[in-house]
């Protein structure tokens, strides 16, 4: 009995998961990848290899990057990728009607939103030269090449993040991977349940309280992607400025939204939305979420702290706070 | 003693011993114990209740200096000489989703148990 | 043979075994997240030089086997945390053996890597210096006792079937 019982638990220790997590920086910022089950360190070795690479290829600063190498040439054959992600881009930007665009890289120079900047509030004289390429229509795509007008740079900062979640959860998926939850500096994006079959709890955190929640939606297989002018901003004469800017008004968005957090299959779309959302403001969203059918789910937090989720996920979503169905 | 005795009591001492795991696991009771790392290598571990005297760790990296304060119980970023100070606006390491981060210079203040008695996995929030 | 030089081969012997034992189970990797949570094979060898040999051999056999095996599978950190439980557990082992026969190894093994176990972990806390670390004591006590169980009958069929096998043919 007592061979048996011992023979038992030495199993059933045996049943227990594989494990492998990673913590490093890319993309200025702090990602990390955790995976459960077999092959665990290989899966997540590979998606972090995939993430460094398009870092290489999309980052504004790094000088030979596609990007950087665009800016400068104006016209260029490109690699896959970065056409890949200029098109959705583009994509994004026609859906939102400019919300989210490509092109807004003079005016977050402008106001100095690059780590290599220093911030302040531009001139009428800064921003109207800016705006002299801001625009979808400034981009022209022919197979792998793209060209930009004169004035035009381009940053693919908006969706490059949520393109890199996504490339690395196909990579976990393609060596075998069931369970993973992967965070690009707060954009999530789960792989399959938990371990034990659950779903997975993402916290959306309070925009007046970073280290608290506000609300916790439980997904699978989905991207969580969260906007706000809450974490990067500076303040001079007491205001604040944050870093989401408005296309249209090249001034910081005031829409009457604090944060926007979106849910897709799709983390490229989910990781632009969740900009364009925020500039958009709650009625400009809501038409956008009814037009666009089931393309995405969104959770948005106003000014005045109220909470609006989107139907899909009412019995998802669980929160301290009131909400109400958008 | 008897063979049946010594089975008697083994199984007895398993028994409670369950028991008071289960007790331990479900209480709040959580490590306080904290790693501090720079580019993505361990710098120090603390157990944040065994601190008697403050003191400060200065790390520095590509962008100046950043001074961590520990006290009994509690860690945080004092200052930092990067330009956002997103680290420092943080405040005191308080739960386990949320690490310290200071970017710049790939600096990472984290609790290090695993025992996370929280339900919810991860955190989605506007990127640093 | 004189009895001391047969007595120093058969520790070389046993120990060697505990050797081969201790290094194939090193280098299985750990079944449970937490450490110190094995099977501790080579404990047989420590038994059964105990009871077959004596007390002096059994100590010899288990620094020995601590030593040598931290030099070939460990760093100096598993040889603190072996050190700490073995001794202990060796020193329960050789005060008890008067109470338990062959019969009851079981129990004594049994008993043993409880206190195997302590040590450790009690060597855990004055290394991190994190008293913490005895949350895991309940665990490691249930791991000790179902480990030592496994081991000490592993010990205890052996001696039995030496001893039959003696019998018949003396």
């Amino acid at each position: 009995m007592l061979i048996l019982l011992s023979v038992a638990t030495v199993f059933s220790a045996c049943s227990f998961d594989e494990e492998y997590g990673s913590e490093f920086f890319a993309m200025d910022t702090v990602m990390t990848i955790n995976a459960y089950g077999k092959n665990s360190k290989n899966a997540v070795k590979s998606a972090e290899k995939e993430i460094l690479a398009l870092d290489e290829l999309l980052s504004v600063t790094n000088e030979n990057s596609d990007v950087y190498k665009l800016n400068k040439e104006k016209s260029l054959k490109l690699s896959e990728e970065t056409v890949e992600l200029i098109n959705r881009g583009q994509e994004i930007s026609n859906l939102t009607n400019g919300a989210f665009d490509i092109t807004t890289e003079p005016l977050s120079r402008a106001w100095g939103f690059y780590s290599n900047l220093k911030n302040h509030i531009p001139s009428k004289k800064e921003l109207n030269k800016a705006f002299r390429g801001i625009g979808s229509e400034h981009i022209k795509i022919n197979k792998n090449t793209i060209t930009l007008d004169k004035n035009t740079f381009i940053d693919l900062g908006g969706i490059a993040k949520g393109y890199a979640s996504n490339k690395s959860a196909d990579i976990l998926k393609k060596n075998g991977i069931e369970s993973a939850i992967i965070s690009l500096g707060g954009n999530v994006r789960t792989v399959g349940t938990k371990p034990d079959g659950s779903l997975w709890n993402v916290g959306i955190a309070d925009p007046d309280d970073n280290s608290k929640e506000i609300g916790v939606v439980a997904v699978d297989n989905k991207a969580v992607i969260t906007s706000g002018g809450y974490q990067r901003y500076f303040e001079q004469r007491g205001k604040k400025y944050h870093h989401i800017i408005n296309p249209k008004t090249g001034y910081p968005a005031e829409s009457g939204l604090k944060s926007v957090t979106v849910i897709s299959d799709d983390d490229t779309l989910a990781d632009g939305l969740s900009t364009a959302l925020f500039v958009m403001g709650l009625d400009k969203a809501k038409e956008l979420y009814q037009k666009s059918g089931n393309l995405f789910d969104c959770v948005l937090i106003t000014d005045d702290n109220r909470i609006f989720i989107t139907d899909n996920i009412k019995n998802n979503f669980s929160s301290e706070k009131d909400f109400e169905i958008l | 003693m008897k063979n049946s005795t010594w089975i008697i009591i083994f199984s007895v001492v398993i028994v409670i011993c369950c028991g008071l795991w289960l007790l331990i696991s479900n209480s709040s009771y959580s490590f306080k114990i904290v790693g501090i790392y720079q580019n993505g290598e361990l710098v120090e571990r603390i157990n944040l209740d065994t601190v008697t005297e403050q003191r400060k760790i200065i790390l520095n990296g590509d962008h100046g200096n950043n001074t961590i304060l520990v006290t009994n119980e509690h860690i945080k970023m004092e200052s930092a000489d990067c330009p956002d100070k997103i680290c420092v606006k943080h405040g005191e390491l308080t739960e386990n989703t949320t690490p310290i981060v200071c970017l710049p210079n790939r600096i990472v203040i984290k609790f290090e148990n695993s025992n996370n008695n929280s339900d919810v996995d991860i955190k989605a929030g506007a990127a640093g | 043979m004189k009895k001391n030089t047969k007595n120093l081969i058969l520790v070389a012997l046993i120990t060697s075994l505990a050797l081969v034992a201790f290094v194939i189970e090193a280098s299985i990797p750990p079944l449970t997240p937490i450490y110190g949570i094995k099977l501790g094979i080579a404990n047989v060898f420590t038994l059964f030089a105990l009871y077959y040999l004596g007390k002096k051999e059994a100590a010899a056999v288990t620094v020995l086997r601590i030593i040598l095996g931290s030099i070939f599978a460990g760093q100096a950190v598993s040889f603190i945390y072996s050190m700490c439980g073995g001794i202990l557990s060796l020193l329960l082992m050789i005060l008890l053996k008067k109470y338990f026969t062959v019969n009851k190894l079981w129990a004594l093994s049994g008993l043993c890597a409880v206190v195997h176990n302590f040590g450790q972990i009690m060597a855990a806390v004055f290394m991190t210096g994190t008293i913490q670390v005895m949350v895991y004591f309940p665990i490691l006590v249930i791991s000790g006792i179902i480990a030592g169980v496994f081991t000490g009958l592993c010990a205890q069929f052996a001696l039995m079937h030496l001893k039959k096998q003696n019998n018949n043919h003396f």
